[in-house]
């Protein structure tokens, strides 16, 4: 019974994701988003070969150059190569944004889908701890995080993963509490599915679409705090180029070169501009909510 | 209103007691204590146990934090370790200026965005329509270390018009002060007015396609009324929230941006901290911050609650 639920469920679930993925390739904002942020996961996977040299390799007879073939965005206070630092910057960025993205989205929906299922007593408490952690601005959060584990790569991560968790909690919880008593929840239960079946298998692919609007949101926002720590010198660590570290040591060169930290800045809003775009496309792709007032502009008029 | 009122207030100190719970817990996770950072690395063990017991830190955790409470309560945060200073009064210093651009910054963006948002309603999908919300998205997703430095390089170094950075206070020259106050305020209000536009935008058009204003149309009131007495009105209800939790973004962005223009308020204090390792500044300033933002999202929240009687007698679907 159970498999000829999950069978059916599954089968449906195929030809809509199907049907959502042609919407989400003729929605133009995504594509957008993807025309953009594609290269830029292609630039941080390849940079090896992309890069023209090492990005830390030090020529202090080539500081602060101009743009020019050899160094197609010049070179930064230690003669470093900005294009090779760029490239391999974007490595940084985007670990750290979605292993601080996946840490969040994985202990936020446990903790929305434990609250929401059991309910009571544990969802009131799960819930008090998420208003607290809300009650923080992001970047103050991650901020006392990083002041108390000290500034490093894996420290960034915890700090920024932390700070987003109760988003996705909040989420999920909101999803499950409208889905909890549905027709086919009761029917799972009623087939002896246990507690850990039903959340998982039954409600949890169920709650996806806004969690998915989320991660690529979140993506971004994480992103922007990594670059808004390194910025402050707090995140990952010189020689290891990182984009907000750049824009940083780029502002206090400015009347030198402007290319410095120009680039770094547009590479950081760029990355953040094509997730969010990716995120608005994923919302009206999956939103039959949105579909419903697209469709129904004219109504007032 | 009472009622509702006091079980919000309930809340809150339930809320606030969360924030200084995990702020304590936080700043527990420093590597070594108080003690040994106070007194350096090189120290003999005998000292060490003597300042740790003047300073508490050999009672059980929870007498600590106890106590630790009962002194923020009082509004007692310990003493800064570089300075000796009250971490209260030193973080209470800094705070006008950090208020100063807190206000400007909202209030620029709000002249920017209220009216956008009324053009681009009202004469959707024209090009002035599509201009403003390309530039909205833009203005969401450009970070404000990068708009400020942007803005740096072409108003300070390029035109000279404004000073890249410093600070002269209020009370001793208004207008050097907002001279130095015009470029951070910009590039606060810069994203502000983009969630803004967006948000008023969106439920400016909710409430164009309802029936009040189609009547409204009906009986020949001129767009101007109808725009400004019914739609708005509505509309900025709703808004109302949307610049409540637009705190939590401005409190963020202060940090940054106070460190980039120089500007001495509380977020240019807790990097300052952060970088000489006075946590107990650091503290102070993350549980001021905190608690600022709790409190503008209560009032807010109680605003909401005046400006809409759905939300305090917990009817109908906003609730």
């Amino acid at each position: 019974m159970i498999a000829r639920l999950r069978w059916r469920g599954r089968g449906a679930g195929r030809s809509l994701t199907a049907r959502r993925a042609r919407t989400l390739v003729r929605d133009r904002t995504a594509l957008v988003g993807a025309a953009i942020f594609v290269p830029i996961v292609a630039a941080a996977l390849f940079a090896p070969l992309l890069a023209p040299t090492s990005p830390t390799a030090v020529q202090m007879s080539a500081r602060f150059q101009g743009p020019s073939w050899t160094h197609p965005l010049g070179t930064d206070e230690l003669g470093r190569d900005l294009l090779s630092r760029l490239i391999y910057g974007a490595r940084v960025s985007l670990t750290v944004g979605a292993l601080a993205v996946t840490i969040a989205a994985r202990a936020g929906i446990l903790c929305g889908l434990v609250a929401a299922y059991y309910g009571g007593r544990l969802d009131a408490a799960a819930m008090r701890a998420m208003d607290g952690l809300l009650a923080f601005p992001s970047i103050i959060l991650a901020l006392a995080i990083i002041a108390a584990l000290g500034p490093g790569f894996v420290d960034v991560m915890i700090a920024i993963g932390v700070v987003y968790i109760p988003v996705f909690a909040r989420i999920t919880r909101a999803s499950v509490l409208a889905l909890r008593s549905t027709g086919f929840v009761e029917a799972a239960r009623a087939a002896g599915a246990s507690d850990a079946h039903v959340m998982w298998r039954t409600l949890l692919p169920n709650c996806l679409s806004p969690l998915l609007v989320q991660i690529t949101v979140g993506f971004a926002n994480a992103i922007l705090t990594e670059a808004a720590l390194s910025f402050l010198g707090l995140g990952v660590q010189p020689p290891t180029p990182s984009w907000g570290a750049m824009l940083d040591m780029g502002r206090r060169f400015l009347t030198q070169t402007a290319w410095y930290s120009s680039s770094a800045g547009a590479a950081i809003f760029l990355t953040v501009l094509s997730l969010n775009l990716l995120g608005d496309g994923l919302r009206d792709t999956l939103d039959p909510r949105l579909h419903a007032t697209r469709v129904a502009p004219g109504r007032g008029q | 209103m009472g009622a509702y009122i006091a079980q919000r207030v309930l809340q809150l100190v339930g809320v606030l007691l969360v924030v200084a719970t995990l702020v304590f817990v936080v700043f527990r996770l420093v590597p070594g204590d108080l003690a040994e950072m106070r007194l350096g690395e090189y120290i003999d063990p005998a000292t060490l146990t003597a300042v740790r017991h003047t300073l508490g830190l050999d009672r059980p955790l929870a007498v600590q934090y106890a106590s630790w409470l009962a002194d923020a309560v009082r509004g007692n945060l310990g003493l800064s370790a570089l300075n000796g200073q009250p971490v209260a009064a030193l973080v209470l210093e800094k705070f006008p200026a950090t208020l100063e651009l807190a206000v400007l910054g909202m209030i620029l963006s709000l002249v920017v965005s209220v009216p956008a948002a009324v053009i681009t309603a009202f004469r959707r999908n024209s090009w002035l329509d599509q201009a403003a919300r390309g530039a909205a998205i833009v203005g969401y997703c450009v970070p404000r270390y990068w708009l400020a430095v942007l803005l740096i390089l072409v108003l300070a170094v390029r035109v000279r018009w404004l000073p890249p950075a410093g600070f002269v206070p209020l009370s001793e020259d208004p207008l050097g002060n907002l001279r130095y106050a015009a470029l951070p305020a910009l590039s606060l209000a810069v994203t502000l007015a983009a969630v803004q536009m967006r948000f008023l935008r969106s439920s400016l058009l909710d409430v164009v396609g309802q029936d009040y204003i189609r009547t409204a149309h009906a009986k020949g009131l001129a767009d101007r009324a109808i725009v400004l007495r019914h739609a708005l009105r509505n509309a900025l209800i709703t808004f109302v929230t949307v610049i409540g939790l637009q705190f939590a973004d401005l409190l963020g962005g202060l940090v940054v941006v106070e460190q980039i223009f120089s500007w001495p308020g509380v977020g240019w204090l807790t990097i300052q901290s952060i970088t000489q390792r006075d946590y107990a500044v650091v503290q102070g300033t993350v549980l001021l911050i905190a608690t600022a933002f709790v409190l503008v999202n209560l009032i807010v929240d109680v605003l909401y609650a005046y400006l809409d009687p759905r939300i305090r007698t917990g009817q109908g679907s906003a609730t």
